[in-house]
């Protein structure tokens, strides 16, 4: 990280090679998104290289690149111009013949439920629950208080839960055993 | 990191589903992402220099942050122009250079390419006049962009973005040459070819764009909104491949290019843009047969493209009347990338193809008149693809030996075409002439 702050470039793409992956999941999640979230790494990745200098602390270097990638976020959830791409993803993409009825309106639920979050609170679930940060650490990452954490999470949780409600009582009866074997 | 939040567990079901999904992004990402960051510069620290420093303050971290030097720098700035000002006894005015550019008057703009002199290798488009003047980036926001296409008005842009240097497929997207808006996606996910001539078509309205692309490995057409707003459909089916979409002037048909699946039957077919209607325009039935995409001079009437019955046959520049006769202005061999086709006079009064033996020929066309053979041979004045300016007193095409360019043949003077600084390999498109 201090080679890449002084301008190394062969240090930064080696940062950036490694902590792709992990940025891209994470961002893949908060928006469900694989075209948007490859865009939010990119300008995360871009914002990184610019304004590497200004971090103090190389040791907050993920903490750091985390908040760049949460900022990338929310400018690709304002950009309005998901609809082809989702549409296409949706068709185009094979559906998993293991899948029965059930998982596919519980996941089409959670998905809309999700989508109907602000990107703010998106990133706090994926942040704890599938990053496995603490609320500390999520604030840190956000530069929010750790009581706007909690109550962000809380909100998500509960309208996840309402979602997971909604799939229960869309299934009509006996649609799971119609499709068992 | 550490441990979980305790008090705010979510079920295990929305713990899987916010699990599930790729943990590994996708390579080209992570070189274009790289490539992106190469393009913009590290923005400079603000430290003292040791030396600045007494004795015993060298170690001493004094990094400022950006919004110090900022503050900083405003206050130094406002401190030398106070001083100025009470000097001078005056303000500064404005300084009349620092205006924006008059903005180009139409039909008088060129997207190319710049980069690497290899077709289809990490190029860039860039809009100016065809003197290179008023150049511009067509966009900063993607690091790679080909094949730029204008919109019937003239004021949009249909292009490929390139995931990578190295690939020639990629994104289409549509851009506003004036900056405003945002960039659009308009193939819905599709994957496009990797093709040297453009494989999209404007609709003559630019409310719908043609182009081809990948569906389950056959080459298909599709249409699209030109604005995104919905996705792509496919016009054709999996029963053949098919490319070169080309829009008729008066919207009602798409030509396009078909070869069947075990390469023995090619076709031009034209398609209504629902694909509900479909006709054969011609057919050739031979391993080595050829036709080229189609250039429309008007709605049902005659179309040019090149046509080779295979067997070992001579390539005609075609002029098909369209189920009537067809004429034949030339017969040899092709030149530069025969994709491109035989192109029309706005006024649709000659045509223009690449020769081998003969470079640059003008055929004349009279529609009313039988064909009365006169050819004009430029010479080696262009390579790879040549085309009509749309004032139709010039064309412009790759630059002779290699296409590394884009050159501007005046026909009154064909001795004095001139390259476009900067340009590279690929196809270009002219602005058109406003309505």
């Amino acid at each position: 990280v201090v080679s890449a702050r002084s301008g190394d470039r062969q240090a930064f793409d080696a940062l950036a090679t490694a902590l792709y992956d992990r940025l891209y999941a994470v961002a893949r999640r908060i928006l469900r998104d694989g075209y948007a979230a490859e865009e939010a790494v990119q300008e995360c990745l871009i914002h990184a290289w610019r304004e590497l200098r200004s971090l103090r602390d190389p040791s907050r270097f993920e903490a750091w690149m985390h908040r760049l990638l949460v900022n990338a976020c929310h400018d690709q959830g304002r950009k309005a111009r998901r609809l082809a791409v989702e549409v296409a993803e949706i068709s185009l993409d094979p559906s998993d013949p293991a899948d029965d009825l059930a998982t596919v309106v519980r996941a089409d639920e959670l998905e809309r439920g999700f989508l109907e979050l602000p990107v703010g609170h998106r990133a706090v679930l994926v942040l704890t629950h599938y990053q496995g940060m603490s609320a500390p650490e999520v604030s840190e990452v956000l530069r929010i208080p750790v009581g706007t954490v909690h109550s962000r999470l809380h909100y998500a949780i509960r309208a996840m839960r309402a979602a997971l409600s909604n799939a229960s009582a869309e299934l009509p009866q006996g649609a799971i055993t119609e499709r068992g074997p | 990191m550490s441990g979980r939040s305790t008090d705010l567990r979510v079920d295990p079901i929305i713990a899987q589903w916010l699990a599930s999904g790729p943990e590994v992004g996708p390579e080209h990402g992570l070189q274009r992402a790289l490539a992106a960051t190469r393009k913009v510069q590290q923005r400079p620290g603000w430290t003292f220099a040791s030396w600045w420093l007494p004795a015993g303050a060298a170690g001493l971290d004094l990094r400022v942050s950006r919004t110090q030097a900022l503050a900083l720098l405003v206050v130094a700035t406002l401190a030398v122009l106070a001083v100025a000002a009470s000097l001078a006894g005056t303000f500064l005015q404005p300084n009349p250079t620092s205006s924006p550019a008059p903005p180009v008057e139409q039909g008088n703009l060129i997207a190319y390419q710049e980069g690497p002199p290899i077709t289809g290798s990490g190029h860039v488009t860039f809009l100016a006049r065809p003197d290179g003047s008023a150049r511009r980036p067509l966009t900063r926001i993607v690091p790679f962009s080909r094949l730029p296409v204008f919109s019937p008005d003239g004021q949009r842009v249909v292009f490929l973005s390139p995931s990578s240097e190295r690939t020639r497929d990629g994104r289409l997207l549509v851009v506003r040459i004036d900056g405003t808006g945002q960039l659009v996606q308009v193939d819905g996910g599709i994957q496009s070819l990797p093709a040297d001539v453009p494989q999209v078509s404007w609709s003559p309205d630019g409310s719908r764009i043609a182009f081809a692309g990948t569906l389950d490995g056959i080459s298909t057409i599709f249409v699209t909104p030109s604005d995104g707003s919905a996705a792509p459909v496919a016009i054709t089916d999996a029963s053949a491949h098919r490319n070169s979409p080309t829009w008729s002037p008066d919207g009602a048909w798409i030509a396009f290019r078909e070869r069947d699946l075990d390469g023995v039957r090619t076709r031009l077919r034209r398609a209504s843009p629902d694909g509900a209607t479909v006709e054969e325009i011609t057919l050739v039935v031979a391993d080595d047969a050829y036709l080229s995409r189609v250039r429309w001079r008007e709605a049902d009437g005659p179309m040019a493209y090149w046509y080779n019955p295979g067997f070992g046959s001579e390539t005609s520049a075609y002029i098909d009347l369209l189920f009537t006769h067809k004429n034949e202005p030339w017969r040899g061999t092709p030149g530069g990338s025969w994709d491109s086709g035989v192109t029309w006079a706005p006024d649709g009064s000659k045509i223009a193809f690449l020769t081998q033996d003969e470079g640059v020929v003008i055929a004349d066309f009279d529609p009313t008149e039988p064909y009365d053979g006169r050819v004009v041979s430029l010479g080696p004045v262009a390579d790879c693809w040549v085309d009509w300016a749309p004032t139709g007193d010039a064309l412009y095409g790759g630059a002779p030996g290699g296409c590394n360019g884009v050159v501007v043949i005046p026909l009154a003077d064909p001795g004095a075409a001139t390259t476009i600084p900067g340009s590279t390999a690929g196809v270009a498109s002219w602005q058109p002439l406003p309505e």
